[in-house]
Order: C-alpha cells, then sequence, then structure tokens
C-alpha cells in the first residue's frame, strides 16, 4: 500500500477523531498533519515487505496526539471560554423551520455536553459509539483495562442521555 | 415480579456489566425493555450527531479570553509607571516622605509657621542666663507677645472669668505684658458653679 493510498483511505477517518477530540476544526486539521508526517516517517522506516495495521496504529498515535495538544498550556488559553457558537452551516431543506430550531437546538447541547466530557471519557465514547470499534479494540488501543473502557463509557453516557432527557 | 430498573443498571447492562438477575429482568419486563431500547436509540442519535454534524464552529475560536488579552499591556504598564517612580525617586533625593497620620502640606504649613521669635527668645535667655532674675521671663513673655495676641488664652474653655482669675491672687501688674501665664500647678481654679 502506498503511503497516497494510505492518505487517501485513512485521513478523513484521523480529521474526524481528531475534530471530535479538540473540537476545533483548525486544530484538527493541524494535528492530522502531523500524524500524517509521522506515517510519511514511519513508512519510510519500516520494511516494504512488513505488513502492518495502519488503522489501530494511527487511532492510537491520534489520541495521543490530541492528547499533546490538549496538555499544553497555551491551548487552554487560547481557547477561550468566550466562544459563541456559529449556526449550522448546512441546514436540512426538507425540514420545517420548527424542527429546525429544535434539531440545531439539540445539536448544540450535546456538543456542548460532549465537550463537557472528561479527554478520557471523550477518547472511549468517539471510539466506540462513532468509529465503532469494540470495547476490547478500545482498551488495547488506549492500553486500559477493558473495565476501565466500561466505566469511561458508562459515566460518558449517562452524562449525555441527562443532555438529551432535559431537552425532552 | 420484580421492581423495574434504573437507568444506571440499564447503562451498566448496556455496556455488558450488571447482574444475571438484572439480565434476566430485562428479557422479562417489557417496561424495562422499552426503556434498554430507548436509550440504545438516544446513544445512537447521540453518535450520529457526533459523527454526521458539523461541529458548532466558534466565532472567535483563535480570540483569547479578555483577561489574557489585557494581561501583556497590563503588566507593561506597570513596570512602566513602577520605573518612572523608581527614578523620580533616585534623582530627587530631596523628595520628603508624607508625615504619618497628617496631611504632608499641612506639616510644611506648620513647619513655616513656627515662630522665628523662639530663636529670638533662646538668645535672650542665654544673654540672661547668668542673672536668674524674672526679668529674663519678662523679656520672653514680651518676645512671645509680639506673635501670640491675647485670644491664644481662651478664658471661656478652660472654665474661667476674669473674676476668678483676679481671686486667684493674680494682680494686675504682675510683670506680664498683656497676657497672664497660669501656672496649672500652683494654682487650682475652681469653675464657677
Amino acid at each position: 500500500m502506498s503511503y497516497e493510498a494510505l492518505y487517501a483511505a485513512h485521513h478523513g477517518e484521523v480529521l474526524r477523531l481528531c475534530r471530535l477530540l479538540l473540537a476545533n476544526h483548525h486544530d484538527a486539521e493541524e494535528i492530522a498533519q502531523e500524524v500524517f508526517l509521522k506515517v510519511y516517517q514511519q513508512f519510510q522506516n519500516m520494511n516494504q515487505n512488513e505488513l502492518m495495521m495502519w488503522r489501530p496504529w494511527l487511532i492510537r498515535v491520534s489520541v495521543n496526539a490530541c492528547r499533546d495538544r490538549r496538555r499544553s498550556g497555551w491551548w487552554k488559553l487560547w481557547r477561550g471560554a468566550n466562544e459563541e457558537y456559529q449556526e449550522a452551516k448546512f441546514p436540512n431543506p426538507s425540514s420545517t423551520p420548527e424542527e429546525l430550531v429544535l434539531s440545531r437546538e439539540t445539536e448544540r447541547r450535546i456538543w456542548r455536553a460532549f465537550e463537557k466530557l472528561s479527554a478520557r471519557q471523550r477518547e472511549v465514547f468517539v471510539l466506540h459509539h462513532v468509529d465503532g470499534w469494540s470495547i476490547d479494540e478500545v482498551a488495547e488501543m488506549l492500553g486500559i483495562a477493558t473495565g476501565s473502557v466500561k466505566r469511561y463509557l458508562f459515566r460518558a453516557a449517562r452524562h449525555l442521555r441527562r443532555i438529551l432527557g432535559d431537552r425532552q | 415480579m420484580s421492581r423495574c430498573l434504573r437507568d444506571r443498571t440499564l447503562l451498566l447492562l448496556y455496556y455488558g456489566g450488571g447482574t444475571k438477575a438484572k439480565q434476566t429482568h430485562l428479557t422479562e419486563c417489557e417496561t424495562c425493555a422499552i426503556r434498554y431500547r430507548q436509550l440504545g436509540r438516544d446513544l445512537e442519535s447521540i453518535s450520529q450527531v457526533l459523527r454526521e454534524k458539523p461541529a458548532p464552529q466558534t466565532v472567535s475560536h483563535r480570540s483569547r479570553p479578555a483577561f489574557a488579552r489585557w494581561l501583556p499591556a497590563s503588566a507593561a504598564l506597570a513596570l512602566a509607571l513602577l520605573l518612572v517612580w523608581v527614578s523620580v525617586r533616585m534623582w530627587n533625593p530631596s523628595a520628603r516622605p508624607p508625615v504619618r497620620g497628617t496631611n504632608n502640606g499641612e506639616a510644611w504649613s506648620l513647619m513655616d509657621e513656627f515662630p522665628s521669635s523662639l530663636f529670638l527668645l533662646n538668645e535672650a535667655i542665654i544673654g540672661d542666663l547668668g542673672t536668674g532674675s524674672a526679668r529674663s521671663y519678662n523679656l520672653a513673655a514680651a518676645v512671645l507677645e509680639a506673635d501670640r495676641p491675647c485670644e491664644w488664652y481662651d478664658l471661656p474653655a478652660m472654665g474661667m472669668t476674669e473674676s476668678s482669675i483676679e481671686d486667684s491672687g493674680i494682680s494686675e501688674t504682675t510683670p506680664f505684658a498683656t497676657c497672664i501665664e497660669v501656672n496649672p500647678v500652683a494654682i487650682t481654679l475652681k469653675p464657677k458653679a
């Protein structure tokens, strides 16, 4: 598999993961570039005959890079608390205005609740629910116990559901 | 039939936790089964929003919080003020520190009012030191009198009247020019009833 093919196959997934973990599109793009730079370096150093499971490796590297970015002190300062949310860019034309407002409001609440999750809860929830990895795979990728993954999932889901419960 | 499961237990069961009894209950209780399916739908809709909907972009995601924006400017201003103050202090050593408990200007006006006659008095006393007579005191009173008029003695405030002074044995021939010096130790004055 060539580097270009690898990039084409996984760039979207890595970008989405970074976007979810950092909740910032510009930072996510930067991190995705860093990740694929590492991929390129790894690609040059590895034996061409060697088979590599790129997807778990990419996920692990991306999660670690996002974690490093979140830990940097300036990032916290830079991402001010006084941010305002923009309206959704691609409204569904088939919805009525009321439905549109409601769905926008729900989405906003979900995102806001998601951003309030701890870093680990967010990682675990995204990998399991959004990317579809099993609990065992998530545990292996993040290097934590299966029980811990379940615990993080439980807490994250309870928090997010509470937000949906408030809406109803 | 046992009681229905709590949300927390349903969530535990969803992630593969919970006891065998709870799992059995879930298969038997229709209400709990409906709630369990609703839980799955909620989580799926949340995942769908996160997966498909773009994250709400922030309007000012590159803007820092207000305190972070003003922090360098405030620090620079404070430093500049400090430098100005230090340089003024260094190049102007005659700057006097304010007197504690009083206004600085007040203290200096007090100093200006300090009677120069006191120095005259001092010279007079030194000149007359050898004689020991009351002349020096007369002279002192006369010198003081030049600066301080008789209103200095506020007799009503002291609880005294003209007659009480007369009663105290001080005659008009007392060798003080116009003022009366009352010795508070020797003479005890009683205010009028």
